[in-house]
C-alpha cells in the first residue's frame, strides 16, 4: 500500500490530520521547555539551586548530543511536488517558529478558523515573550503579525513572500491573556497581494498590519 | 559605599559585570538555547525522545516553588537610581533576543558606535521560515529590538508606534548579519529612527519606526546632542 503524500495547498489540512507517535513526545518536550523557559524568567533563587539546574542542563545537553537532523529541504521539495509524507509535513509545520508544537522557543498561536475570508488565531504569551512590564515585547507582536497575514496568504491559496509590512502599534498588549489575530486577503495586483490583521485583546484592536507580499515570477526569467 | 544603579545609566551594550548569581542564571540559559537547537527535527528514537521529557519534566519540577522577582519594584529602584547591580542584570539579562540569561536569546549584540546603534547577530534552526532563511517574523522583532536601542541616546524610554519593514533580500540562517540603526529625528514625544540588516555587505532589510515616549519629550544626553542625520 502506498502512503498518501501531500502537496503545498494540502499542508493545513494534512497537519491537522492524526499526530505521529515521535511528535506526541517531540510536543510534550517543548511544552516542557516553554514551561520552563517562562518560569526561570527572574525566578527567586539561591546560587547552590541555580548551579543545580546548570548542572542538570548540562547534562542534558550531553546526552542529547549533536544528532543529526531530518533534512527539512529535501522535505520541502517533495512537498512542492506533491510527494510529501505526514512526517515530512510534521518536520515542517511542527517546527515553524511561530505556533510549531515542537519548537521550543515558537510562540504557541493556536490557528483557528481558515479560509480565503481570512485567517483567525488565539495566543497567550508569557513572561518569556514581555518587553515593559506586564506587556508583550513591540517585536514579538510585529513577529506574530507576519506569520498571521502569511497564513493568510496560504488560506486564499496564493504563494508568495513578504514585501514589506507596516505595523501600528494602537494601545498595550497584555501578557498572561489569551489574545485574537486575524489576518484577510484584501487586494491583489499584478504580483502583489495586500493582506491585513490585527491583535485583539478582548474588544480592543492593540495592533494593526498591513502587509504587501510578492507572488513568484512563474515561468519568466529575469536574467 | 554601597553601588547603585539607575535605567538613565545605563548604555547599549555596558551591561555591569555579573553577580554570582546571574553567572549561573546565564549558564542556564546558554544551556536550554543550546538543547533547543539539537532538538529541532533531531533525528532520534522515541525511546530517546522519552527520556529526554522525563529529564524536563524533573526540572520543571524542580523549579516548580520557586517565586518570580517583581519586575516594577526592579524597574522603579532603577528609575529612582536605587537599584542595585543585580537589579540592572535582572532588567538588562531578560530581554528577548539580547539578554544573556534569556532562552529566547541568540547570539545577538549591540553596542553603540558615535551616531549608529551597531551589532551582530546569528540564527539557527529554531528561527527557521522557509528553508534555510531566517523567519521573517523574527526580522521584525530583530528590527523592533534594534531600533528600541535608538532610544539610548535621550533621557527617557517609550514604546513602539509604529514600525515598517522593507524586506529585501533573505536573510540566511546561520550567517553573520550585521545590524546598524540611527536616529533620523525627534519632534517632542516621537523618535524617527531607521535600521538596516546587512549579510556580507548587502542590505537585506530596511526598516523605520516612529517610538513614542512613555513620559515628556524625548531629550539628547548631552553627550549626542549634535547628531541628528538627514533622513536618507
Amino acid at each position: 500500500m502506498t502512503e498518501k503524500t501531500y502537496g503545498p495547498f494540502e499542508l493545513l489540512a494534512a497537519h491537522k490530520g492524526e499526530v505521529p507517535p515521535t511528535f506526541v513526545v517531540r510536543r510534550r518536550i517543548a511544552a516542557a521547555m516553554q514551561a520552563l523557559s517562562e518560569k526561570l524568567i527572574r525566578i527567586e533563587a539561591q546560587d547552590p539551586d541555580l548551579e543545580d539546574w546548570a548542572s542538570a542542563l548540562e547534562q542534558l545537553v550531553q546526552q542529547v548530543g549533536d544528532r543529526p537532523r531530518r533534512d527539512s529541504r529535501s522535505a520541502n521539495r517533495r512537498m512542492f511536488t506533491g510527494q510529501a509524507t505526514p512526517a515530512d509535513i510534521f518536520d515542517m509545520m511542527d517546527y515553524d517558529p511561530m505556533g510549531g508544537l515542537s519548537n521550543p522557543i515558537a510562540p504557541q498561536l493556536q490557528w483557528g478558523n481558515e479560509s480565503a475570508d481570512g485567517v483567525e488565531g488565539t495566543i497567550r504569551l508569557g513572561e518569556h515573550y514581555q518587553g515593559p512590564p506586564g506587556r508583550v515585547h513591540g517585536g514579538v507582536l510585529s513577529w506574530i503579525m507576519d506569520a498571521v497575514l502569511s497564513r493568510a496568504m496560504h488560506a486564499s491559496m496564493k504563494l508568495g513572500v513578504t514585501g514589506t509590512l507596516s505595523l501600528r502599534y494602537m494601545a498595550s498588549t497584555p501578557i498572561d491573556t489569551v489574545l485574537r489575530c486575524e489576518g484577510k486577503l484584501t487586494g491583489m495586483e499584478g504580483r502583489k497581494l495586500f493582506i491585513e490583521g490585527g491583535i485583539f485583546n478582548g474588544d480592543e484592536q492593540t495592533v494593526h498590519a498591513e502587509g504587501i507580499f510578492f507572488m513568484p515570477n512563474f515561468g519568466k526569467k529575469t536574467s | 559605599m554601597t553601588e547603585q544603579f539607575g535605567f538613565r545609566d545605563i548604555l547599549v551594550g555596558q551591561s555591569p559585570a555579573p553577580t554570582s548569581e546571574s553567572v549561573a542564571r546565564r549558564e542556564i540559559a546558554a544551556q536550554v538555547r543550546q538543547l533547543t537547537d539539537r532538538l529541532v527535527r533531531m533525528d532520534a528514537d522515541e525511546a530517546e525522545l522519552r527520556r529526554v521529557a522525563g529529564v524536563l519534566r524533573q526540572l520543571n519540577q524542580s523549579v516548580a516553588a520557586h517565586p518570580r522577582r517583581d519586575y516594577s519594584q526592579i524597574l522603579q529602584r532603577l528609575a529612582a537610581g536605587e537599584g542595585s547591580r543585580q537589579d540592572l542584570l535582572d532588567m538588562l539579562d531578560f530581554e528577548i533576543l539580547t539578554g544573556r540569561a534569556s532562552p529566547l536569546s541568540s547570539a545577538m549584540e549591540l553596542w553603540l558606535d558615535g551616531e549608529a546603534v551597531r551589532g551582530k547577530a546569528s540564527f539557527g534552526l529554531p528561527w527557521q521560515g522557509p528553508p534555510g532563511r531566517v523567519h521573517g517574523g523574527v526580522i521584525g522583532l530583530v528590527m523592533d529590538v534594534l531600533l528600541a536601542k535608538t532610544q539610548d541616546f535621550f533621557q527617557g524610554w517609550g514604546m513602539t508606534g509604529t514600525l515598517n519593514i522593507r524586506y529585501m533580500a533573505a536573510t540566511p540562517l546561520d550567517a553573520d548579519i550585521d545590524l546598524e540603526a540611527r536616529v533620523v529625528r525627534v519632534e517632542g514625544r516621537k523618535l524617527f529612527n531607521e535600521g538596516r540588516i546587512y549579510v556580507a555587505g548587502r542590505e537585506c532589510v530596511h526598516a523605520t519606526g516612529i517610538w513614542i515616549s512613555a513620559a515628556g519629550d524625548y531629550k539628547w544626553k548631552p553627550a549626542y546632542r549634535k547628531q541628528e542625520v538627514s533622513p536618507a
